[in-house]
């Protein structure tokens, strides 16, 4: 019996739909930002122990906004290159102001280092801002903070910070895969591979490990050293552009309430599957096994 | 298969309110989350609390996560272990915040958490390996089967040297899940 509850728990536990969505912390809405302009500025010190990513960089959100120009009601664009420390190395969202930028932070350090042992920023979780480090686990490469507003699912801030501390990051257009140590004339960590898809997260998708074709969507969770794939943006994460930011309207919420969920699908808010059909499977795949068990007997 | 079916629609409502995770980290197994732990504990979520950390432009959200202990699995905490993260909603306040990849909690489920100090002389402890670390236990209803199921781990995972991985973190047993910290902290 055990095993027959872990084979069902598995089963509603790996969802993998064309696109997925980021949703507010009570599930009711999911992440968008409101039609207009987002601007992305980076910090000025860019990447100053490994290459140069300003243009990477840039190469990344104009790839989103390539789309959007076609199809979307969003202008992304970039703004002046910020200085440090306040504001160009600053995570967070200020209610109090209308900068809140959306940084752009290669950091150099890991906290651990940078930061005097028993500081109380360790406990609070900012030693990041604080001392301009990596405060996350030392083994995580990038990771992306967004803010947004929990009764309607908008987004008001997104900042992303890359491990330049303990990962080799790299620029170079195309070329053999680095191996460990040796970093020139080879691909490590894509700048713009990354960035692609952490201006994914910015606006709003999360992972999904659809693949189709041999093509995988740049939302994809797998990543490899030397991988440059996620540079081109998959059709199914243009299409989550158009569904969501639709050209010339709002941008759309997905409501999770029954009623409402139809026009949420037509929209392509979540693809198939769906939140809703999880548990509905898990029934499914319970009376499968059941049934046959008896038929057995 | 009554009690079968209520833990595996319990599990799933469960899941429908996972906001799923984003980020890019290294994979651990559950070797490598005990090894990198201080602390490996069992409990239940006694509180999920949100606040503001910083002033003007460094303003952030953390979430303050204390988990009553039942049973410790590796290292000396407390009866109540404090788990502090990034992220967060602050009460009344219409502010949330997401840091993609952080291991989420809810009051009153029951966890398995492998966490690790935040210093070598905090008190409060990060997740380790971020929601690799949390697993949620769940049980059937007549209470004989217990399980222990990995948060919803949508992060990219990479080896040590860069090369994807596929997390192998999958449901399993509680019992099967304590034998292995049990071990692996003895390897």
């Amino acid at each position: 019996m055990p095993a027959l509850i872990l084979a069902a728990i598995v089963a509603v536990t790996t969802p993998s739909d064309p696109y997925d969505r980021n949703r507010t912390i009570d599930g009711k809405h999911c992440l968008w930002w409101p039609a207009g302009s987002v601007v992305y500025n980076q910090s000025e010190l860019g990447n100053p122990n490994g290459a140069t990513p300003f243009d990477a960089v840039t190469a990344s959100w104009q790839s989103w906004q390539a789309i959007q120009s076609g199809c979307g009601n969003l202008t992304l664009s970039e703004g002046p290159r910020l200085p440090g420390p306040i504001p160009g190395r600053i995570v967070g969202y200020d209610q109090g102001s209308n900068d809140n930028y959306n940084v752009v932070i290669f950091r150099q350090r890991l906290c651990s280092i940078a930061a005097p042992p028993g500081d109380p920023c360790f406990s609070n979780q900012n030693c990041n801002n604080q001392y301009d480090c990596w405060g996350n686990a030392s083994n995580t490469i990038g990771l992306t903070t967004t803010t947004y507003r929990v009764s309607t699912g908008e987004l008001l801030d997104a900042d992303i910070e890359f491990n330049a501390a303990t990962f080799h990051f790299t620029t170079l257009q195309s070329g053999p895969t680095c191996t460990p140590g040796h970093y020139t004339g080879c691909i490590a960590t894509d700048v713009q591979n990354t960035a692609t898809h952490e201006f994914g997260h910015s606006l709003g998708l999360d992972h999904t490990s659809y693949c189709d074709g041999g093509v995988c969507s740049v939302m994809n969770p797998n990543s490899s050293l030397g991988e440059i794939s996620k540079r081109t943006i998959d059709p199914w994460s243009s299409a989550f552009v158009c569904d969501v930011y639709p050209k010339g309207r709002a941008s759309l919420d997905c409501i999770s309430s029954a009623a409402s969920s139809v026009s949420a699908s037509k929209t392509g808010c979540t693809s198939a599957p769906g939140p809703f059909a999880w548990p509905l499977l898990a029934l499914w795949v319970l009376g499968l096994r059941a049934r046959r068990s008896s038929e057995l007997h | 298969m009554k009690s079968t079916l209520r833990t595996v629609l319990a599990v799933s409502f469960a899941l429908w309110g996972f906001a799923v995770n984003a980020t890019i980290t290294r994979v651990q197994d559950l070797d490598a989350l005990t090894r990198d732990s201080d602390v490996v504990v069992r409990g239940t979520v006694q509180s999920v609390e949100s606040s503001w950390v910083g002033d003007g432009p460094q303003k952030s959200i953390v979430t303050r996560v204390r988990v009553q202990v039942a049973e410790k699995l590796k290292g000396e905490t407390g009866s109540v272990a404090e788990i502090v993260q990034p992220g967060g909603v602050i009460r009344d306040s219409d502010i949330g915040q997401i840091v993609h990849g952080m291991a989420e909690f809810q009051a009153g489920e029951e966890v398995v958490v492998f966490l690790k100090k935040h210093a070598p002389s905090a008190t409060t402890f990060a997740v380790t390996g971020m929601a690799q670390g949390k697993y949620t236990v769940e049980r059937s209803s007549d209470g004989k089967d217990a399980f222990a199921v990995p948060s919803v781990m949508d992060a990219a995972l990479v080896d040590g040297d860069g090369l994807p991985v596929t997390s192998n973190a999958k449901p399993l047993e509680l019992r099967e899940l304590r034998q292995r910290v049990r071990a692996a902290e003895t390897k």
